[in-house]
């Protein structure tokens, strides 16, 4: 199979279209926060704890596929230097 | 125990600890890593390390930036020597020192004397015989 280009952006926009309209849509609540493998070429997707092993799943299913990292419910699967900002993380000293 | 130390450059200072990392055919590269608390991931390495050691693309993946702002970044597998052992890692492609993740880090005791070439330790947990603080 050969690939048509595809810019990052492209592939992270394709593959959160399909997580949108398709792939939440199937995965379960105790599934939050489980890395998702998505080929944005066939919709195929792969979910679990490891990140390596659950893209390896789905490599070995879409030797050519395109794959997509993320958690389910985080379009990001890590940081850097990054914390979301919590209520309460600080408050003025009268 | 992975050893290092903080090396200085002017007035500023980073822990960096040395390991070994392992791609496809044996090849093998030695790494000075800065030890990044402020990341979620196992390592970074940039991308002429990364096609040094043919290592496998493994996903895209987006990462979020100090500011809050979201990247995508190549992330590739590779082994590392951690410990005397050869470990599973996810290699995020960035050009920049290699840093050394919280991921890698994690049931680990982290020691860094933060002055000039200080001491860096990383000692797995169940090595040490010792455990987290529960409070």
């Amino acid at each position: 199979m050969v690939h048509k280009p595809r810019s990052k952006s492209d592939t992270s926009a394709r593959a959160k279209e399909l997580y949108e309209n398709v792939i939440k849509h199937q995965l379960t609540d105790d599934q939050l926060g489980m890395y998702l493998a998505i080929d944005v070429e066939s919709g195929d997707y792969e979910v679990g704890q490891d990140g390596l092993k659950t893209a390896h799943t789905l490599r070995k299913r879409r030797p050519s596929g395109l794959l997509f990292g993320m958690l389910h419910g985080s379009y990001t699967t890590g940081s850097f230097s990054y914390a979301p900002p919590t209520p309460g993380s600080w408050s003025l000293v009268e | 125990m992975v050893t290092g130390r903080v090396v200085a450059h002017g007035a500023i200072l980073k822990p960096v600890a040395e390991i070994a990392v392992y791609g496809r055919s044996n090849a093998r590269a030695r790494v000075q890593a800065v030890i990044d608390s402020g990341f979620t991931g196992h390592m970074t390495l940039p991308i002429n390390a990364i096609r040094a050691l043919n290592l496998t693309l493994v996903a895209e993946e987006e990462m979020t930036m100090a500011n809050g702002e979201t990247v995508v970044f190549e992330a590739y597998s590779a082994l590392a020597d951690w410990h005397g052992q050869l470990r599973p890692v996810r290699v995020h492609c960035a050009e920049a020192d290699p840093l050394i993740g919280m991921e890698m880090l994690r049931d680990h005791d982290l020691q860094v004397r933060v002055v000039p070439d200080g001491p860096v330790s990383i000692d797995p947990l169940a090595q040490r015989g010792t455990r987290a603080h529960s409070g």
